[in-house]
């Protein structure tokens, strides 16, 4: 069962990678939380590090990523749950 | 000793060969160096990561040998084939050291430049700072280094294959080895460093093409932040990330852009 703390960090973090990939003058192809985006080019690695500090600063939490499965780690769904159900404060 | 540093020392030889295969990075080093103009007022001159010290050589050859040369540079084998290079210039000087921890005399600069080398700091606040304590307080500036969209057709290709081979700690760790500041960023962090004087942030994006194999030469560059793959996937990964690039193949061939910043401290009266 998704917590309304994940969906509304979902919605901010869908937000703030639309605003930051105009920004930088990219087209953004159309994307929801489930989209992979790593591999539909949406984010690169250092764009996932930026994608992962907004995260904590919501949060508060810190991701670790060592408890995190690859698949769940590129999609804003997966990260978000993640997000929230690990305690670890920042 | 940090990876990056550690491997750039390790693979010194290769790194030359790439230097002598007139790869993007070598040309685009090549247009920096080219944009370097020498003052007569430069008396002292610092190169910071000066690599094998070829930039290094290059200037103190057409400088005078009443000027002083100093390279800076923290991998030891870099260091020595610098040495080899240098070796009959009397005006040059070389010494360990890093963009965090610059061995120099504070205010003892008169002109310090870098060409593709700052993006490697650790730190980097400490290290704009260190720039601001040797440089004179009439001296110039000169810092090339990679911004936040360099490479971006190879890393949106290489990254799904990075995360399958490394893992997302250890991609996200290797992706934040390497700084990359957008103009606005560098504009901040340098103008705060070198408050009181006239700092300025230029920016270029060249595209260079290429086949597979000419890509593949510089790829010792990056040696350094791929260290976290596992020895017995390193052949598959390979293999992996030349298969995406090839994917960017056009009639120009494949296509790699390098998003350069300049940053410029210069002298306010303009001498």
């Amino acid at each position: 069962m998704r917590t309304a703390q994940e969906a509304a960090l979902a919605k901010h973090i869908t937000e703030w990678v639309k605003r930051g990939r105009s920004t930088n003058g990219v087209d953004v192809p159309d994307f929801s939380e489930d989209t992979d985006l790593i591999a539909a080019g949406i984010l690169d690695s250092r764009g996932f590090i930026e994608m992962m500090l907004e995260v904590e600063q919501q949060t508060g939490n810190r991701i670790d990523l060592n408890d995190i499965d690859p698949s769940e780690f590129t999609t804003i769904k997966g990260l978000c749950r993640c997000a929230v159900s690990q305690v670890s404060p920042c | 000793m940090n990876k990056i540093v550690e491997t750039y020392s390790r693979l010194a030889d290769e790194y030359r060969r790439d230097e002598e295969s007139q790869s993007c990075w070598y040309l685009a080093a090549e247009k920096a160096l080219a944009a370097i103009e020498l003052k007569e007022r430069y008396r002292t001159v610092a190169d910071l990561g000066c690599g094998t010290g070829r930039a290094l050589c290059e200037l103190a050859s057409r400088g005078g040998n009443d000027r002083r040369f100093i390279g800076v540079e923290p991998a030891d084998n870099m260091r020595a084939l610098a040495a080899e290079l240098a070796r009959g210039q009397a005006n040059i000087r070389l010494f360990n050291g890093s963009f965090e921890q610059i061995p120099l005399e504070s205010k003892s600069i008169d002109y310090l430049y870098s060409i593709l080398a700052f993006h490697w700091t650790t730190n980097l606040t400490r290290s704009a700072e260190e720039l601001a304590r040797v440089l004179k307080d009439d001296g110039d500036m000169d810092l090339f280094f990679i911004g936040r969209n360099n490479g971006h057709e190879f890393i949106r290709k290489t990254t799904p294959v990075f995360l399958k081979y490394m893992g997302p700690a250890a991609l996200l760790r290797s992706a934040g080895m390497r700084q990359q500041l957008t103009k606005d960023e560098a504009q901040q962090l340098f103008g705060k460093a070198f408050a009181g004087r006239e700092v300025t942030v230029e920016e270029s994006h060249d595209t260079y093409f290429d086949t597979l194999e000419g890509h593949w030469t510089w790829w010792v560059r990056i040696e350094g932040q791929l260290v976290d793959i596992p020895a017995e996937k390193r052949a598959d990964c390979d293999r992996a990330v030349k298969d995406a690039i090839a994917t960017l193949q056009s009639p120009e061939g494949i296509p790699y852009t390098i998003h350069m910043l300049r940053v410029k401290v210069r002298n306010q009266a303009g001498a």
